[in-house]
């Protein structure tokens, strides 16, 4: 990524953190030999996105930890990360869909940089902090019947 | 025996504005909430060793 485009990232992120008043700080990160320039945005409540900045195309991979896997639970994990990608995968504006890393669980969605403004911007971070949110949602009523659960991945985006 | 720094310009060593006391390769863009951006530092040393985890894993994967 070049110098131009990471001062236009840096730009972008600092217009965000003043039109979102959850967000607590932003850092940038250099990059290293083995991994690419990245963001860090801090929200109210805990929540951490963290992005890096690949190439071919340039784009922006977003990550927003969920949690850990308890090793008891795993199978059960993996039955509902299917079923939230599944349903991820019916909502037009939501970029982004739920993998596993290690023990974690880890909210990951990507973006062009060559289209990216700060509406754009905006509007993918609160699609991921809402897909978060629906995840956990997703946990606290995976035991209700399906007619009773009623997801909403667009989260504070008004 | 003591050693005497007095006449070493120590400015030099101290960070830049800007990185608040973070390492040098790292930078503090916005901070609303005061230690909300050390917080952030962990989680990037963490989230880029999980990654290099992952790229080691890849690397040593094996297809017929």
């Amino acid at each position: 990524m070049s110098l131009q485009v990471t001062q236009r990232m840096d730009a972008l992120w600092s217009a965000l953190a003043h039109e979102l008043p959850s967000v607590e700080a932003i850092t940038y990160h250099e990059p290293t030999d083995d991994c690419p320039p990245s963001w860090a945005v801090g929200f109210e409540g805990g929540d951490i996105l963290l992005v890096d900045a690949l190439p071919d195309p340039e784009r922006l991979v977003f990550s927003m930890t969920l949690g850990e896997v308890p090793p008891d639970q795993r199978l059960l994990m993996y039955e509902t990360v299917l079923r939230v990608n599944a349903w991820l995968t019916t909502q037009d504006d939501v970029v982004c869909g739920i993998v596993l890393s290690g023990s974690q669980i880890v909210l990951r969605g990507q973006q062009r940089v060559a289209e990216l403004d700060l509406q754009a911007l905006r509007r993918t971070v609160l699609d991921i902090q809402g897909a978060a949110h629906a995840w956990w949602y997703f946990l606290q009523t995976r035991e209700l019947g399906v007619e009773e659960v009623v997801l909403d991945a667009h989260f504070a985006r008004a | 025996m003591r050693i005497s720094l007095s006449h070493l310009d120590l400015r030099a060593f101290a960070p830049p504005d800007g990185t608040r006391g973070l390492a040098p390769a790292e930078r503090v863009l916005f901070e609303r909430k005061p230690g909300v951006a050390a917080h952030l530092r962990s989680a990037m040393a963490e989230h880029r060793q999980q990654m290099r985890a992952s790229a080691s894993l890849v690397r040593q994967a094996r297809f017929p």
